[in-house]
């Protein structure tokens, strides 16, 4: 037993860490993200406090920084809180860029080919955008729940699918008529770009379905049967089997709502800001694989969905300006991203231990 | 006729370009075959390929290029064993942290040395006598770079360890029942620790071998998802060094092919190619069920062990 | 004891080992017994009589409370399973620690400290050598998952046996084996004890004791009964069955509660010729007929491990069958022997756990009606005495005892017509089991109660009728009332001493 091994330290189960102690570990997380960072910034010449004052100015500090920051959280909202419910199952779902993608797809498809007449085009864009999304989750919710294949692979797979499909479709069958260099389709009518709040890049529509979604996944959890299916698969499959909860039932609407929101995200993108679909590099920021982490830190509390994905987008928006103004390239963020999830799933695991020094009566 | 010496140039394409795959599947399937399950094989990739671009730039020496890329990716995989051995955390989240850590760090650093071409060159084999044996002659030993011998070579090696040796047994124990082999005085940290760390040189080998060899440059990401591909490999091939060699060659024609059948097929639906059969593989395992008993993955996979009362 | 004989010394001796667990469940309690080598011991007792927990202890697994073993009259410490191998302690457990996919020879080869090139040579060689020896025969190159239960157990005896085992333990052996195999199992173990080999074997089985016994040490409650020469008691074999059964169940029981009386209405559950097979493939309910009518408690009574887990789990619907199971209509009550991992959702608080089973008929609207759920759960804390601070607590932090109030409390409050309570006070403490028992007789009057359990105990105090299991079979049904006056004779169906005589009832 590990008691044997530790001669002057103590180690025992904590029962339960209470929320404060989660939170200070998790913010100690960050913040240790942030330190390890400084040294990244030492390495290039730059001297990190200069770098962090620049960055909380830009950001947090002035009234465009603050647009920048809430119009990258907004596919962030969108992606993590669906990628929480699908946690919330034990379903690692790890496609929300490719489910992003297709609903950016089937978006531009609404807009430059299927016909319909303007006034109803933005709710069609929405709509089919979910749908895109969503069919795009359930493919991989079906080879889980049928064949049993490992759900890390197929959503995995389906991202690089996804990425090709559009590429192809730019390249392609919807190549643009002013093509300059750069493959992208044509500049969507008027009618079908979303509304933004004044000269911001901030598509409210999008941001407004985004909160609407946390309040409803909060809901589904804390007041729905569906939620109360999902709690209990997530936890025991055994007791679901008991409990005769239906596993792929229960799973195909956790993909379906998912991957109908990652897809929402993806149109708000097409629809809100690159008013075209261009390269899947420019159209997602990465936001599929961020939003991972702003899952896992709102642990499994949709409302704080919206503090992890503004603090994300905040990320985004350092990166920017670290590129702007330091020369830095962008990829940073996922540097940040990446240390700060090993801080977090380390402290995870050192939060279930209570670490004291031994008496001697022990 | 000509269809013939198509057939033969993709193959022989096939075994360069699935080296990459090649290095990294066997890796992954140590890693595995121990109970660690590594989705930081893309970041380690891209970790060995820049640094192994970047000694190999610097020094003028290729070899150096290669060792310092398996070094650096050993280096990496050990923070993914340190947290999943020791601390037991979810190994998914913990190789996803890894992979954008990598992706992320090599952009940062890479800034700067894109497109900078590099000129140093491996041996490149003809190799007398035994390239004129019918249809394998010209496949393996005409014109093949030094790597791809070494990725055979490694290849059987590792299978060899894996299966026939005392090694191995150990290994492939640690991976199916850890309390069993614990029970029996078998330290499961270690073999993990050991295996993982022995999946991330691979890995690094691995991705140095794109930036040295298949394109002798830089580019930020320029892994491309091989480091998914490699996974998916891992299950392809069935855990077994033998099944790697043959998975990652046709991969590898799969890659040559979707340049050579551009001017008829979009590109980019071609590109789609391996990633389907990354699905499609395990989906037509998992319908046998003896099939997936016997060659299945290794029971622990994916499973933090610890003994039982601590 | 044996009277010292100095050319025969005991190769274990083992003196006052206790061991209780935490909760206060005393598994063995001040037990001495001697072990000799050329000898097969039998361990025999019901369960929870102690025997696996002494041997656990014997293998390094355990640590003892108290007590200490002599190893050849030496004193010797036993801190873990590779100290036990070390002085020549080998155990075959009940469930084989062997690796399905891996071959014989590399499951024998594991941690064996082989050549690095040729690791398989030495054990080759080795399985030939016991291969004449013990009548061992093992193909050594093949699958575990290929091999029949006979033969990986034989593979277990070979890895004890090779790591230089003197004394090998054998956990209810014969559970998993057909008569035929058990026959070759003795025959290899006449061989073994003829090399010198002590055995250690635990069973509950009066056949088999009888059959290839020594010595016997009869466990009852963690306390030795009696530990002899079987040449004592084999005069005839009838009266020696008779003599351990009653040794092993005690001879009388103490009835703690009041059972009132109930008139029987209809049946509830009607089970004809039914046949399960386990995961492996093995069919462990092997015609089993038997029903169950509202206002009784039906017992179904054995030995864990003879077809019980299976048969629940067909009459419950997670497991197909063939024959017939009719029950009424609306759900069963299920109270599964599994209550944390099974019966509740650990993380998930009280009020989420007092629905699981239900949880469709409080949200009918698809929203869950919270006041509604809330109110049961009160209700059903406080009915049932369910000790815990406020409804937020979550299932795992709660005692056994508890976690099975909130069970009872879920499933009764359903007032199902049939209810199945699988070992339902199974490592609880008296006052919870008392509760769970009141529970039980209370519910029996408005619904029909099917009980498994292997508590002799337990199944006098609540039930009307007793169906006794034995390998599958329903081996007779007796009427409570008249069991309280034949229990070695229920001792002897559970333990396989009476040709099944069961008559559809």
């Amino acid at each position: 037993m590990r008691n044997d091994r530790m001669r002057f330290l103590k180690i025992e189960k904590r029962e339960n860490p209470s929320w404060k102690v989660i939170v200070g570990v998790s913010i100690v997380a960050i913040l240790l993200a942030f330190f390890v960072i400084g040294f990244v910034f030492v390495g290039y010449g730059i001297n990190p406090v200069k770098a962090y004052i620049e960055i909380l100015i830009e950001t947090v500090g002035n009234v465009y920084g603050l647009t920048q920051i809430i119009w990258q959280s907004i596919p962030l909202m969108l992606c993590g809180v669906g990628l929480l419910l699908a946690f919330k199952t034990s379903f690692w779902n790890i496609g929300a860029e490719g489910q992003l993608l297709m609903g950016a797809v089937a978006a531009t498809w609404v807009t430059l080919f299927s016909g319909f007449p303007g006034f109803i085009m933005i709710p069609m864009i929405f709509a089919f955008g979910f749908a895109g999304g969503a069919v795009w989750g359930l493919l991989s919710a079906l080879l889980k729940a049928k064949f049993r294949v490992n759900e890390v692979i197929t959503t995995l797979m389906m991202n690089y699918i996804a990425l090709n499909i559009v590429l192809y479709l730019i390249h392609g069958p919807w190549k643009g008529d002013e093509m300059r260099g750069f493959a992208y389709t044509n500049s969507f009518p008027e009618s079908c770009c979303l509304p933004t709040i004044g000269i911001t890049y901030i598509h409210w529509p999008t941001l407004l379905i985004g909160l609407l979604s946390i309040c409803l996944i909060f809901l589904i959890l804390t007041r729905t049967r569906l939620g109360y299916e999902v709690k209990v698969i997530g936890q025991s499959r055994q007791a679901a089997r008991y409990a005769g909860i239906p596993y792929f039932r229960t799973i195909f609407w956790v993909m379906l709502i998912s991957g109908g929101l990652a897809g929402i995200a993806g149109a708000g993108e097409v629809a809100g800001v690159h008013h075209m679909l261009r390269h899947p590099d420019q159209v997602s920021l990465g936001y599929g694989y961020t939003a991972i982490i702003v899952a896992w830190l709102a642990r499994g509390n949709p409302p704080l969905v919206i503090l992890t994905s503004f603090l994300f987008g905040a990320i985004y928006v350092a990166g920017d300006v670290l590129q702007l103004s330091f020369g830095f390239p962008f990829q940073i963020v996922n540097v940040f991203t990446g240390l700060i999830l090993f801080f977090l799933i380390s402290s995870e695991s050192l939060m279930q231990y209570r670490i004291t020094l031994r008496r001697k009566d022990d | 006729m000509q269809w013939e010496t198509w057939v033969i140039e993709t193959l022989r394409r096939a075994l360069a370009y699935g080296s990459p795959l090649l290095l990294g599947t066997m890796g992954e399937i140590y890693s595995e075959r121990s109970g660690i399950l590594n989705l930081g094989v893309e970041g380690m990739m891209i970790l060995g390929a820049f640094v192994g671009f970047f000694t190999a730039f610097v020094t003028g020496n290729p070899w150096l290029g290669f060792l310092m890329g398996a070094l650096v990716g050993g280096a990496a995989s050990l923070i993914h064993a340190f947290l999943s051995v020791t601390l037991r955390v979810i190994q998914v989240v913990s190789g996803l942290a890894l992979t954008l850590f990598g992706l992320g760090l090599t952009g940062v650093l890479g800034r700067g040395w894109e497109g900078k071409p590099l000129r140093v060159s491996l041996p490149v084999f003809y190799i007398p006598y035994l390239k004129d044996i019918p249809i394998l002659g010209p496949i393996v030993f005409v014109e093949q770079n030094v790597f791809v011998y070494i990725g055979i070579g490694l290849a059987l090696i590792l299978w060899y360890l894996l299966f026939k040796t005392s090694w191995g047994i150990t290994i492939r124990s640690v991976g199916e029942d850890p309390a069993t082999a614990d029970a029996l005085g078998i330290n499961v940290s270690l073999v993990r620790y050991l295996c993982v760390v022995i999946g991330g040189l691979l890995a690094g080998m691995g991705g140095a071998y794109l930036s040295i060899i298949y394109r002798p440059s830089w580019t930020q990401g320029m892994t491309s998802g091989m480091g998914w591909i490699v996974i998916a490999l891992t299950i392809f091939s069935f855990w077994h060094p033998i099944g790697a060699l043959g998975g990652s060659y046709i991969f590898g024609s799969l890659f040559y092919l979707s340049f050579r059948l551009q001017p008829w097929v979009a590109p980019e639906l071609l590109t789609i190619m391996p990633y389907l059969f990354t699905i499609l593989a395990p989906l037509l395992l998992n319908l046998h069920k003896k099939m997936r008993r016997r060659m299945g993955a290794p029971a622990a996979l994916g499973i933090p062990y610890s003994r039982e009362g601590e | 004891m044996r009277s010292s004989n100095l050319e025969h010394q005991p190769i274990v001796s083992i003196r006052g080992i206790t061991k209780v667990f935490p909760g206060g469940l005393t598994a063995n309690d001040d037990i001495s017994l001697d072990i000799y080598p050329g000898e097969i011991h039998a361990l025999l007792g019901e369960n929870g009589a102690g025997k696996t927990t002494l041997m656990n202890i014997l293998s390094g697994i355990y640590r003892a409370d108290e007590g200490v073993f002599f190893l050849y009259g030496k004193p010797v410490q036993i801190k873990s399973p590779k100290d036990a191998i070390q002085h020549g302690i080998g155990m075959v457990h009940q469930h084989f620690r062997l690796i399905p996919p891996h071959s014989v020879a590399e499951n024998i080869a594991l941690g064996l400290g082989t050549s690095f090139l040729s690791p398989l040579k030495m054990v080759l060689k080795t399985i030939r050598e016991f291969s004449l020896q013990y009548n061992l025969s093992i193909h050594p190159m093949a699958r575990i998952c290929d091999l029949s239960v006979g033969e990986q157990q034989r593979v277990e005896i070979v890895k004890a046996l090779i790591r230089g085992a003197n004394i090998l333990i054998l956990d209810e052996p014969t559970a998993v084996l057909t008569p035929q195999e058990a026959q070759e199992l003795f025959f290899i173990l006449g061989k073994m004890k003829s090399e010198g080999k002590a055995i250690i074997f635990i069973t509950h089985k009066l056949e088999e004791v009888l059959e290839i016994a020594d010595f016997i040490t009869v466990l009852r409650k963690g306390r030795v009964v009696d530990s002899f020469p079987v040449s004592r008691i084999k005069e005839t074999k009838e009266d020696a069955k008779k003599e351990l059964a009653s040794m092993m169940v005690g001879k009388e029981v103490i009835l703690k509660v009041d059972k009132e009386t109930v008139t029987p209405g209809d049946t509830v559950l009607n089970v004809e010729n039914l046949h399960v097979h386990n995961d492996r493939g093995v069919e462990t309910v092997r015609g089993v007929s038997f029903s169950v009518r509202k206002g009784e408690i039906f017992a179904i009574l054995g030995v864990a491990g003879n077809g019980q887990r299976e048969l629940v789990e067909a009459i419950v619907g997670l497991r197909g069958h063939t024959g017939g199971i009719l029950k009424g209509n609306g759900r069963a009550g299920y109270i599964p022997e599994n209550r944390l991992t099974m019966g509740t959702a650990p993380n998930m608080n009280l009020a989420e756990n007092m629905i699981l089973t239900c949880y469709r008929d409080y949200s009918k609207t698809l929203f869950l009606d919270l006041t509604r759920i809330l109110e049961k759960t009160r209700k059903g804390i406080a009915d049932f005495r369910v000790v815990a601070p406020d409804v937020k607590v979550l299932a795992r932090q709660l005692s056994g005892g508890n976690v099975q109030r909130l069970i009872l409390a879920r499933e009764l409050s359903q007032n199902p017509g049939l209810l199945i309570a699988e070992q339902p006070t199974h490592g609880l403490d008296v006052r919870s089991t008392e509760d769970v028992w009141r529970a039980l007789l209370d519910q029996r009057k408005s619904a029909g109660i099917l009980l498994v359990s292997g508590d002799l105990e337990e199944v006098l105090s609540l039930s009307d009728r007793i169906g006794v299991i034995f390998q599958g079979k329903i081996v007779n049904v007796l009427e409570s009332s008249s069991a309280k006056h034949r229990i070695e004779e229920i001792g002897l169906m559970m333990t396989g001493g009476v040709r099944n005589t069961q008559v559809s009832s």
